[in-house]
């Protein structure tokens, strides 16, 4: 092959290459004539909101035809930070993100917001109709960075029919929980399910005894954060995972509780196999899904033997916020989406579809049906804001999961998972 | 200018620049999408990155942190405590599944696609699957039940002494068949007729497998131990998929899944990418030592 053609070859090639680069370029850019332009938005949720978006957005779409909705639900709370922080971290994103109220995550907004990460959406309706307890955990500083939908309880789901069938009350006591455990596991029923092997489960539910136990909790995490106090030097934790051995020496949990996941335990609660099943509010969707052949309801988790003593611990549940690296065409959609959801039509109807109570039926105190147990301690205005959502780190959550775990087999003592949390506190802010 | 001179020299030297122009761009992305983020990674192991704001450099106060820390010095027993047990189980069940099928077996091409399927699958898809297995009311228990043999279930995977060998058991079903393809390939290398000059003179089965055949299969045996080791020292799919690194205190936890927690669950990139640098030098130490001794014998023979 002489030069001439070598080189010819070599353009040909070439003009190929740019002639293709230029038509994949326009037929990106191209748009048939006469359509009108359409934002589209990318979200992030939590698989806990499933069943109510689902419903939610496409009527969002239907009454906002401009914008169009990308919706991806995320698996597990470890998949969905790593899916969005990595994003994040590379300037990416999607629009509206999944973000934890709080701290004690790598998606919280005390992690995320003063990274500048957040869009501040400062002088919005719905922060009015919301409980201060979750615009303090959507605050980082002056700024509000996250809409929540819904606040919800740690407690315990009831199957009515089984109850009546063992001819046993629901108990409002500590030693009436531990009285029902013997007494059903006598005739052969598994007390209480645990999901023991996800770890959100136990954090909360040892969170919930703490926030009873601990005398003054809110002082008291104030000295904690102040150097003052330890875990293992206050005797109200030490009665909180106390509660936690006598539930298990009573036999409460189900065989092979540390190896249960939710779905295991929540396959287990609708198919009547248990008593009780101690979880969240937010577990009312999956529970009404399936569609189970018994009434239940959900009831507080009596932590002590004196009336009106319990704390419910309440979750402000995982929310929404706007992407800070988003075009300001998409910001201004992501706000409108989320001043949609929290409308109180809207939010009423994600939390009956979800579980849990809206920021507008926490504040009147409108308790639907199957929380209505929960009345005489919300009158009494007994309740705090889940422990974890107010710690500097997420390793102190997770040592309170892993050694509470621990505790559940009886690998560690008491006073081992106390220094444990200690010793993650130590590590200082993520 | 300057691309002109270069090409000119390649020129010169009889080798032509055009072959080069078109790897270009799978260098480039090599480089990009693999060697950086190594040194990055690298970088990052000695700083106290959260993975959204600044990195601040600390020095070596992370590799301090880890080899003063019991959980990590744990983490790292589990992790060449099931990568050894893994090694052996699959290399040698891979081996027998070999010497099995290398014979003239009518339903021999099915069985070796059966015993390989696993290893195409997704190790966590697999993983999700025998955990519905292995939960309390899973398939095991209730097999052993139908058995009469109820005193032997178990919480698989929620009692810590047994929750480690589970993972174990799924890793060693989905790789057992890399193996045996893997010695099959060696087996076939192996002359027939000095087996059958062997079986001639009379030799038994297990004095041919141990004179002829294991000596002649050193090569296969160096490769498959040397991958399956690495897959072993890497595992993370199975124990995400299965346990989640517990019950309770890091019972499963490895470095793989450590790596994860300390970058996703904690946001502590800086902690977490020195995990991945000691990771690295162990796995890289021990496969090249592993190497070297198998390639010294396989000289010897």
């Amino acid at each position: 092959m002489n030069r001439r053609s070598y080189r010819g070859g070599r353009a040909s090639v070439a003009l190929a290459f740019f002639v293709l680069l230029t038509l994949a370029v326009s037929s990106a850019q191209a748009r048939p004539s006469g359509q009108s332009a359409t934002v589209k938005l990318t979200m992030y949720s939590s698989g806990a909101s499933k069943p109510a978006l689902d419903v939610l957005i496409p009527q969002f779409k239907e009454a906002n035809p401009d914008i169009d909705v990308d919706l991806t639900y995320l698996g597990t709370a470890a998949s969905g930070n790593q899916l969005e922080t990595t994003q994040l971290a590379a300037g990416g994103g999607p629009d509206i993100l999944s973000v934890w109220p709080g701290c004690g995550t790598a998606t919280s907004v005390c992690r995320l917001a003063p990274a500048g990460h957040l869009v501040n959406m400062p002088a919005k309706p719905w922060a009015k109709r919301s409980t201060s307890i979750s615009i303090s955990t959507s605050k980082y500083g002056a700024g509000l960075y996250v809409y929540s939908p819904v606040v919800t309880f740690e407690g315990l789901w009831i199957n009515e029919s089984m109850f009546k069938e063992l001819g046993l009350k629901v108990p409002e006591t500590f030693s009436q929980v531990l009285a029902v455990c013997r007494k059903a596991r006598a005739r052969g029923k598994v007390p209480m399910l645990l999901a023991a092997s996800q770890s959100l489960v136990m954090q909360q539910l040892l969170g919930a005894f703490a926030l009873t136990t601990v005398d003054d909790y809110p002082k008291w995490l104030q000295k904690l954060k102040a150097g003052k106090a330890t875990f293992a030097g206050t005797p109200g934790w030490h009665r909180a995972l106390q509660k936690l051995v006598d539930l298990r020496n009573a036999g409460c949990f189900q065989l092979g509780a540390t190896g249960t996941t939710s779905a295991g335990a929540e396959q287990q609660f609708v198919q009547g196999q248990a008593l009780s099943y101690a979880n969240m509010t937010s577990k009312k969707g999956n529970i009404e899904g399936a569609l189970p052949k018994f009434g239940f309801s959900q009831h507080p988790f009596p932590i002590t033997d004196k009336p009106n003593g319990t704390t419910v611990m309440l979750i402000v549940g995982v929310g929404w916020s706007v992407n800070a690296h988003s075009s300001k065409t998409n910001q201004a959609a992501a706000q409108r989406l989320i001043d949609y959801l929290a409308q109180p039509t809207q939010s009423g109807t994600y939390a009956r579809l979800s579980g849990g109570l809206s920021q507008e039926q926490f504040q009147k105190g409108v308790l639907p049906r199957y929380l209505s147990s929960y009345s005489r301690l919300f009158k009494a205005r007994r309740y705090g804001v889940n422990p974890v959502q107010k710690w500097q780190n997420a390793e102190t959550g997770d040592a309170l999961t892993e050694f509470g775990t621990a505790l559940l087999t009886g690998q560690k003592s008491i006073a081992e998972v106390l220094k444990a949390l200690d010793a993650a506190w130590k590590l200082g802010p993520n | 200018m300057f691309f002109s001179r270069w090409a000119g020299r390649l020129r010169r030297r009889g080798l032509d620049e055009v072959p080069w122009l078109f790897a270009l761009p799978a260098v480039v992305a090599l480089f990009a999408f693999h060697f950086v983020p190594i040194v990055f990674g690298g970088y990052y192991a000695f700083t106290d990155w959260d993975g959204l704001s600044h990195a601040s450099w600390v020095g070596l106060q992370n590799f301090r942190r880890i080899a003063g820390d019991q959980f990590a010095r744990s983490v790292l027993w589990h992790t060449l405590e099931l990568a050894t047990c893994f090694v052996l189980l699959v290399n040698a069940i891979g081996l027998a599944l070999a010497l099995a099928l290398n014979r003239a077996v009518k339903t021999r091409n099915v069985l070796r696609v059966i015993f390989f399927a696993p290893v195409a699958l997704s190790p966590l898809a697999i993983s999700f699957v025998w955990q519905w297995i292995f939960v309390p009311q899973g398939a095991l228990n209730r097999v052993l039940d139908a058995a009469g043999l109820s005193s032997l279930q178990r919480d698989w995977l929620g009692d810590p002494s047994t929750a480690l060998w589970m993972v174990l058991v799924v890793m060693v079903w989905q790789f057992t068949g890399l193996a045996m393809v893997l010695y099959l390939a060696g087996l076939q290398q192996i002359p027939e007729e000095i087996e059958e000059a062997a079986l001639v003179d009379g030799a038994s089965d297990w004095l041919r497998l141990r004179k002829i055949v294991l000596p002649l299969l050193a090569p296969a045996i160096t490769v498959s131990v040397t991958l399956t080791f690495i897959i072993g020292m890497r595992v993370f799919d199975q124990i995400l998929g299965l346990t989640g690194g517990g019950p309770a205190v890091g019972q499963t936890e490895t470095l793989g899944t450590q790596i994860y927690e300390q970058l996703f669950q904690f946001g502590r990139y800086g902690y977490g990418a020195a995990f991945s640098v000691v990771l690295t030098v162990i796995v890289l130490g021990l496969a090249l030592l592993q190497l070297i001794f198998l390639r010294m014998n396989e000289r010897r023979l």
